[in-house]
């Protein structure tokens, strides 16, 4: 693993088990691979794309990364404050603490919270957590809850301008948000942790063109601006041509090619077993 | 008189509250049906009245003692059954039924440890406070004051602090509770403490006045959950609003039938706020698309 490598995912395989009727007609449990034997490398500060048809296991992936499933064989290994470390076995909370954030593919906001209450529980400053230190450290606790607010209003200003909508509701329930807002809050929420490496699931799944431009903008941003890397699945290849530097194209359980975007979708064998064209 | 009912009625219903609260606290973060809750709230008073009475300890020495072997009982509760058990993705139900499993188990070996019939732990009559007629005991103004304390601490602090913040997340969604950073077994611990801590300091109180006996869990465990429901599951202020509604219906049934009537009050208003409002007072209509 070089130096511009900040994840490797080293042959990884990872089964599930499903329920058939076999030839007695009876039910039966077999085991199967979802994931053959993943290979890829990820760039530091580049955006690199993950596509392949439905079901074929992207999000699977994504969740062994993350520390959601574990993975039968294979290693992942992730460049961490200049440090390899293993992610094999190690708890999803730990690897977000290593500096992996995370977007899943249907909008994960906290319904019941508020706007500003979603941003500033992601926060990368975990003072307060323990149920006696607010109490305890009163001082500090209040010192430390009014940066973490600022910390926030400044990333919507940032993101979304003076006067933006994030700002003005942000004592509400992130559930009164649009759909592309809630998308868009779960994008900007991503700033207030101290990540290296985002995994965005679908970032532009199911909104409409405008919020899709913007979260073209945001990556951008995110890349040039915050030196943060992307890792990102998406079905949306137009997107894809415009953000992603790389982008592998997952098949029958094993990436079946890599390059940059216009090779990948450009190719004949992609269109044809992918886009159906 | 039925001023005094009405007082009797938010005194108890502050206690209600308390113990409805410490139910909701594992329930709304974790979907546990913490049954063997109500063995944390009569397990507190038998270990009052081994110091206390049988140890000689003060009482107020016996009580800090008491609270802390409950929060320790809760807690094995959550490391040995609960956590295995949501590790390995079992679903709720058998969750429940190990509930109620280990609340059978603790009431049968307390039964046999220290009998079945009712434990004083006071032997004499409480003082009284009077203001023109009505008629408060000291162990009333304790038990009000001990545990309005506690809500509004409390309140405060699920409001004001990350500690706060992370417990209401929880109950959104725990996953991504994980995703920012957070050891869910470690927000575990603190919500299974806090919530013994509530259960452990409602039975104390209520066993100094009225005594204890194995099976004083499950009655009171039946007016929290219903505090829950009609104040509306999901929010922290809910079993409080219904805590006292319960108290105060309760006692005023008392006052205008008699005492026979309190159950009968209970679970009347279940019933009809789960036909009408099954969202609870403060809940939200779920939507549905
Ligand atoms: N916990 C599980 N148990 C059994 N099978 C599972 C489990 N999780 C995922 N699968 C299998 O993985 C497949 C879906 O994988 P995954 O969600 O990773 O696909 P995907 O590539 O993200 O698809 P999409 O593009 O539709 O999001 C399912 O068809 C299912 O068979
Ligand atoms: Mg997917």
């Amino acid at each position: 693993m070089n130096n511009d490598t900040i994840l490797n995912i080293d042959s990884i395989r990872k089964s599930f088990v499903r329920n058939i009727v076999n030839v007695r007609g009876k039910d039966e449990d077999e085991r199967f691979f979802l994931l053959e034997d993943i290979d890829l490398l990820v760039s530091k500060g580049k955006v690199t794309a993950l596509i392949g048809g439905n079901g074929t296991g992207k999000t699977t992936l994504f969740n062994i990364i993350s520390g959601f499933f574990n993975a039968d064989e294979g290693k992942i290994s992730f460049m961490s404050y200049g440090k390899h470390v293993e992610l094999t076995g190690i708890n999803a909370y730990k690897i977000a603490r290593l500096g992996i954030g995370r977007m899943f593919q249907d909008n994960h906001i906290f319904q019941n919270m508020s706007v500003l209450e979603n941003m500033l529980i992601a926060d990368d400053k975990f003072f307060g957590e323990r149920p006696f230190e607010s109490i305890l450290f009163y001082k500090i606790n209040n010192t430390i809850e009014k940066q973490r607010k600022e910390k926030a209003e400044k990333i919507f200003a940032e993101l979304f301008g003076d006067n933006n909508p994030f700002l003005k509701m942000k004592n509400e329930k992130a559930k009164n948000l649009s759909y592309g807002q809630q998308r868009l809050l779960g994008l900007a929420r991503l700033l207030m942790g101290d990540y290296k490496l985002l995994l965005l699931d679908e970032p532009t799944s199911g909104v409409n063109p405008l919020v899709v431009e913007k979260i073209k903008e945001l990556i951008k941003y995110f890349v040039e601006q915050k030196e943060l890397t992307i890792f990102l699945i998406e079905h949306n290849m137009n997107f894809v041509l415009d953000v992603a530097d790389f982008c592998h194209f997952m098949s029958k359980g094993i990436i079946a090619m890599g390059g940059t975007p216009e090779d990948i979708i450009g190719n004949p064998e992609v269109r044809k077993a992918y886009l159906g064209i | 008189m039925f001023l005094q009912f009405m007082i009797n009625g938010i005194i108890i219903g502050s206690i209600y509250s308390l113990v409805s609260l410490g139910f909701a606290l594992v329930y709304n973060t974790t979907r546990i049906f913490h049954l063997a809750y109500a063995v944390l709230y009569m397990f507190c008073p038998y270990i009052i009245l081994t110091f206390y009475s049988n140890l000689g300890y003060p009482l107020i020495i016996a009580f800090i003692i008491a609270i802390i072997i409950t929060i320790l009982l809760s807690l094995i509760l959550e490391i040995i059954i609960y956590r295995p058990l949501s590790k390995k993705g079992s679903s709720d139900n058998i969750i429940m039924i190990s509930s109620i499993g280990i609340m059978i188990v603790v009431i049968n070996i307390v039964a046999m440890l220290y009998g079945n019939e009712t434990k004083i732990l006071n032997q004499n009559i409480s003082e009284t406070l009077t203001f023109g007629s009505i008629i408060i005991t000291y162990t009333q103004l304790a038990q009000f004051l001990i545990s309005s304390f506690l809500l509004v601490v409390f309140l405060m602090f699920l409001k004001f602090s990350k500690f706060g913040i992370k417990t209401r997340a929880m109950r959104d969604d725990t996953i991504l509770c994980s995703v920012f950073g957070s050891d869910i077994y470690k927000m575990r611990i603190a919500l299974f403490t806090l919530s013994a801590i509530f259960a452990a300091v409602g039975g104390g109180l209520v066993a100094y006045d009225v005594g204890m006996d194995p099976y004083v869990g499950m009655p009171m465990l039946l007016n929290a959950v219903v505090a829950l429901i009609i104040g509306g599951i999901g929010r922290f202020e809910a079993p409080i609003l219904g805590g006292f509604i319960i108290g105060i219906l309760q006692s005023l049934s008392v006052w205008a039938f008699s005492a026979r009537w309190q159950d009968a009050v209970t679970f009347t208003l279940l019933i009809l706020f789960l036909m009408f409002r099954p969202q609870g007072l403060l809940g939200e209509k779920r939507r549905t698309v």
